[in-house]
């Protein structure tokens, strides 16, 4: 009887004396060994304890534990891991530095604490997307483009060739948030969707959130792009290049300071109007057509405490058709941000972001000529800290403020004879507020919890003038307000919630509900979306819009992480979202709350995905089951019908496979549903013309688009003790030539005159591309 | 502003250049016959005023559309009945209907058609706006220039009066026979109460030519179903708006449009 009572007492004794020890943290940056870039997401795990944490965005780590001698594990894709023993009697701050991971193909790493990051997280709906996967996947005229891989994922469409922009589980083009660096990016596409406007040798990170978008982040309903640059060798001069046949690209890279101070220029140029000029036919070898971008980042890591990033982008498309019309458009984006640790178990940041948006277009001469001007222009202010608490518990919280402006247009003639008087729609500003709390809560080893609240507001602010309208929707008479005087305020929480069970470091089911408010519409006058769509706010006739979010999903391992599957489910409901009139007229309309109609969304759909990541032969095969609809008023005599790009099938399988060292091979062959389009049902004649009726609102679909996609890729042998390495990449976009429907139009038969046909559109045929890559 | 959309699908049409055309097959589900009535009224004795029903037809179908014959027609003016329709003389087999009636319309009157066919009855209804008078017409010799040809180009001067909310639209004859567009119309947003001289646009004359301009004043409506109608010309290009039904003014789901005009002529002869 005693030694019953022995052990227990025994026990309290030992548990008491465990509470009773000592804790200490440990804190400090995880870098590339070879540049000094700090690395995100890298996993810090104390064996012993089965316990961890991710370094964050800037590659900071706090993990706070009993005193003891302990086997840490550093962990990060594409590294080798790195064990080592601490012994932590106080507080340690240490910066650790990993090593690339060696190119030893047929060794498959066996280490006994497995990645299996998709199932161990709580995150669901995220991918964190590897540049070094990126590059490998076979591109359009060579260019490697980020947004067209996104469309390589479940739950992630994209609207054909020629049109720019993403969709995500149903959410319309301007329902992403992207962010470079912590900027807004208005337009992520060059050239009408051809080129995204990220340069992939500046980037050293992305995320995409399709759901589960962290607290910390608001304003689009549907995603989350977090990009971020490369902030630049800290350790030696590096450049690096390509020459193409479209475009080429060079980066250079260097410390200013060495493990102090770095910069990182990267630039990229399009020369297909070069192509142009040799044509013979005047029509053609006047026109131009290029875009250019730059990326620049300075970076100065005061101490160990204080580091300071300032990062830009710069970029523009350029078109001119002859003299009969010019256009271009382009983002310009400034970060300004300042890390500061705050203690060892405290993380601040802070960030002053510029991010702009503006479009030109026009007629030089003659009696048409004018110039149209649009821009968005955003001022923001943030700050964002984090307290690690103890290992189970990471508590995140922050504000932001941002002020908007927004040139909606502006018309004014541009020479003598032209026959337009100037037409200048008002600026329109307005502030937009956000405060968040979440945790990340670790319960036992098998559930994870993560909750949190937004709350955002959003004001349309003077100087500005509202139109009143009478019953019948005339316009009776305008007020007009004064500089950051409240026109209409909008606000309301963002709960955020997500929950991970796993009954092992292989098999997890995630679930999570998000609830999401955007406050700003882009109005689009065409069919899908194109660089002349306007951004406009909220204001006393448009309502913002919100959406909740549902999702599940299970997640399962197989030997050692090398087969990760995964199998989510989702219903997304968005309400107010915006469509226009019939034949509605956007150009240039002040009031153009009179073209709008409002009403409510839903998408649901099963998303599956099997992905392999290790061996010679690695990719994945996704699948995407999804609809997509919405019900306005007013639309569709008040029926629900499909948006554009409700495309049901997605499919996507991506392989690559690595022959020799210095040689691999990648495809991809993609099969999606057809947009949703409206077709004509009839026909009548008015004055002689012929008029189409036409079906119910997307009644029809285009065909199916698939496409196949290869590129290899050969690195040059390197010269022993140099560091130049160079290589060529061959691709072939669309190699079996699908002509993949553009567009549907509907005009007099070529061959008889007095019938009508269907003609289609296909833009690119077979397309091979080289290019000339080095480092050094 | 219609030309800067032109101009604008222009931009995009360049990519032409890459796209390829290519003809294929549609199985589409027409929907069955509807009745479609077009009709034109004016003040000033206009010879150019018209009544035609037919019935619609399936899209892709190369038969021209049946006409309507024994329709059953009237108009009233201000909402006393002044006319009932008979079938043309001459072209009431092709669905045209003659009104002794039509170009006898007053300023500020409302018009009312109404059209009785199987069974169903369709309305339609429009005033008489004031139209500014022409100014006067000239014409200047023009070379040869890009993708327009020398010749004659007739101009028309109007004092356009103040106040937005004007619409016109210009039936421009050369030699007796119509040259102009459904098309050729604008309305006053852009040029409010400006001196106007506006270039037709159209195929330069030449010596000896007798060209007439008739301006009327219509509705702000059935510009806006002018500017669709000719809109849909061609259609589908994803740069377009998604297309939707133009809205004609008929009840019971008919198509077409009945409008009602004040007129001004003008001749001028190319000497």
């Amino acid at each position: 009887m005693f030694k019953h009572t022995l052990l227990p007492f025994l026990f309290l004794l030992f548990a008491f004396s465990v509470t009773a020890q000592n804790k200490y943290t440990i804190s400090g940056h995880i870098k590339d060994g070879d540049n000094g870039e700090e690395l995100i997401g890298a996993t810090i795990y104390i064996e012993e304890l089965k316990t961890g944490t991710a370094t964050n965005v800037y590659g900071f780590y706090s993990l706070t534990v009993p005193e003891g001698t302990y086997t840490v594990i550093y962990q990060y894709i594409g590294y080798n891991s790195r064990r080592d023993t601490l012994v932590l009697d106080k507080d340690i701050v240490q910066t650790i530095e990993m090593a690339s991971e060696s190119k030893k193909i047929d060794e498959v790493e066996i280490t006994s604490e497995r990645m299996n990051k998709n199932v161990t997280d709580v995150d669901m709906g995220v991918v964190k997307l590897d540049i070094q996967t990126v590059k490998k996947i076979p591109a359009v005229f060579g260019e490697v483009d980020i947004i067209k891989t996104l469309q390589l994922l479940p739950g992630i469409v994209g609207a054909g060739e020629g049109v720019g922009g993403f969709f995500v589980r149903g959410g319309g083009v301007d329902q992403n948030l992207i962010l470079l660096d912590e900027a807004v990016v208005y337009n992520a596409s060059h050239l009408l969707g051809f080129f995204s406007v990220f340069n992939s040798d500046a980037i050293k990170d992305m995320e995409i959130y399709k759901g589960g978008i962290p607290a910390a982040y608001g304003g689009r309903l549907s995603s989350l792009l977090d990009v971020r640059m490369k902030d630049g060798n800290m350790k030696k001069f590096g450049v690096s290049g390509g020459i193409g046949l479209i475009s080429s690209r060079l980066t250079v890279e260097a410390p200013i300071i060495k493990d102090k101070m770095s910069f990182i220029v990267s630039g990229r140029r399009t020369y297909v109007d070069l192509f142009l000029k040799l044509s013979p036919n005047e029509e053609i070898n006047q026109n131009k057509l290029y875009f250019y971008d730059l990326n620049a980042k300075y970076n100065w890591r005061i101490n160990e405490k204080n580091r300071i990033f300032v990062s830009g982008y710069f970029g523009r498309d350029v078109f001119g058709f002859g003299n009969n019309f010019a256009t271009d458009w382009g983002n310009a984006t400034a970060t300004f941000r300042w890390n500061h640790v705050v203690s060892n178990k405290m993380f601040a940041n802070f960030t002053f972001v510029f991010s702009d948006f503006n479009y030109s277009l026009g007629v030089p001469e003659g009696a048409l000529a004018f110039d149209w001007n649009a821009r968005i222009r955003d001022f923001s202010l943030k700050g964002d800290f984090t307290n690690y608490l103890n290992p189970n518990n990471t508590f995140k919280w922050g504000v932001i403020a941002t002020h908007h402006n927004f040139l909606p247009g502006e018309v004014v003639p541009a020479s003598d004879e032209s026959i337009f008087n100037s037409l200048v729609m008002p600026d329109k500003n307005a502030m937009e507020y956000a405060a968040y709390v979440s945790n990340e809560q670790k319960i036992g080893d098998k559930i994870t919890l993560s909750y949190g609240l937004r709350y955002s507001a959003f004001s349309q602010v003077g100087p500005g003038r509202v139109f009143n309208y009478d019953s019948d929707g005339e316009v009776i008479d305008t007020t007009e307000y004064g500089r950051f005087e409240h026109i209409k305020t909008y606000h309301g929480p963002e709960p955020r919630v997500a929950i991970r069970y796993g009954w092992n470091k292989e098999n997890a089911v995630k679930a999570n509900y998000t609830r999401t408010r955007q406050y700003l519409h882009l109005i689009s006058n065409s069919t899908v979306s194109s660089p002349f769509d306007i951004w406009v706010p909220a204001d006393n006739y448009i309502q913002p819009m919100k959406a909740d979010q549902v999702s599940v999903g299970y997640f399962r391992n197989f030997k050692e992480d090398m087969f990760e599957v995964s199998l989510e489910a989702y219903y997304k409901y968005m309400h107010d979202v915006i469509d226009y009139v019939d034949n509605a007229e956007l150009l240039l309309k002040e009031n153009i709350e009179t073209q709008l109609l409002r009403g409510d969304g839903y998408s649901y759909g099963i998303e599956s995905m099997v992905r392999k990541n290790k061996g010679r032969l690695t990719g994945w095969v996704s699948y995407t089951y999804s609809r997509t609809r919405r019900k306005i008023d007013g639309i569709n005599d008040n029926e629900a019908y499909p948006v554009s790009y409700d495309r049901n099938h997605n499919l996507a399988i991506v392989l690559s496979y690595q022959i020799s060292e210095r040689f691999s091979i990648s495809a991809n062959w993609v099969y999606t549903t057809g947009l949703a389009v409206t077709f004509p049902v009839g026909k009548y004649e008015y004055n002689g013309q012929s008029v189409p009726i036409f079906s119910e609102r997307n009644g029809y679909r285009l065909p199916a688009y698939h496409r196949l996609d290869l590129s290899a890729n050969l690195d040059f042998k390197q010269k022993p003790n140099k560091k130049f390495k160079h290589g060529l990449n061959f691709s072939v976009y669309n190699a079996y030539y699908n002509k993949n429907v553009f567009s549907i139009v509907f005009r007099e038969d070529d061959d008889d005159a007095s019938k009508t046909a269907a003609y289609k559109t296909y833009l690119f045929p077979i397309v091979p591309s080289i290019t000339y890559n080095f480092d050094f | 502003m219609k030309r800067i959309t032109v101009l604008f699908s222009a931009f995009v049409f360049a990519f032409a250049f890459i796209g390829c055309e290519e003809k294929i097959d549609l199985d589409l589900d027409d929907i069955p016959p509807a009745i479609v009535i077009e009709g034109r009224l004016t003040d000033n004795g206009s010879p150019y005023n018209y009544l035609r029903i037919s019935m619609s037809s399936p899209y892709l179908s190369d038969e021209p559309n049946m006409p309507v014959v024994g329709a059953f027609v009237t108009i009233t003016e201000d909402g006393i009945l002044t006319d009932t329709l008979i079938p043309d003389p001459q072209y009431g087999q092709l669905g045209q209907y003659q009104s002794t009636f039509f170009g006898n319309g007053k300023v500020g009157s409302t018009y009312r058609l109404r059209v009785q066919y199987n069974g169903e009855v369709y309305e339609a209804e429009d005033f008489i706006r004031p139209i500014t008078p022409i100014d006067s017409l000239t014409y200047t010799y023009k070379d040869e220039v890009a993708d327009e040809d020398d010749g004659y180009y007739v101009f028309l001067h109007t004092q356009e009066p103040a106040g937005l909310g004007n619409n016109y639209q210009w039936i421009y004859t050369s030699n007796g026979s119509i040259e102009s567009d459904l098309d050729l119309a604008a309305n006053d947003e852009w040029v409010d109460g400006n001196y106007v001289s506006l270039d037709f646009d159209l195929e330069p004359q030449v010596l000896g030519d007798t060209v007439m301009v008739e301006m009327g004043s219509i509705s702000s409506q059935y510009f806006t179903f002018i500017t669709q109608v000719s809109s849909q010309e061609s259609f589908g290009d994803l740069f377009d708006t998604p297309p939707a039904n133009v809205k004609g003014n008929f009840s019971n789901g008919a198509y077409g449009y009945f409008h009602t005009a004040a007129v001004e002529r003008d001749t001028i002869v190319i000497e």
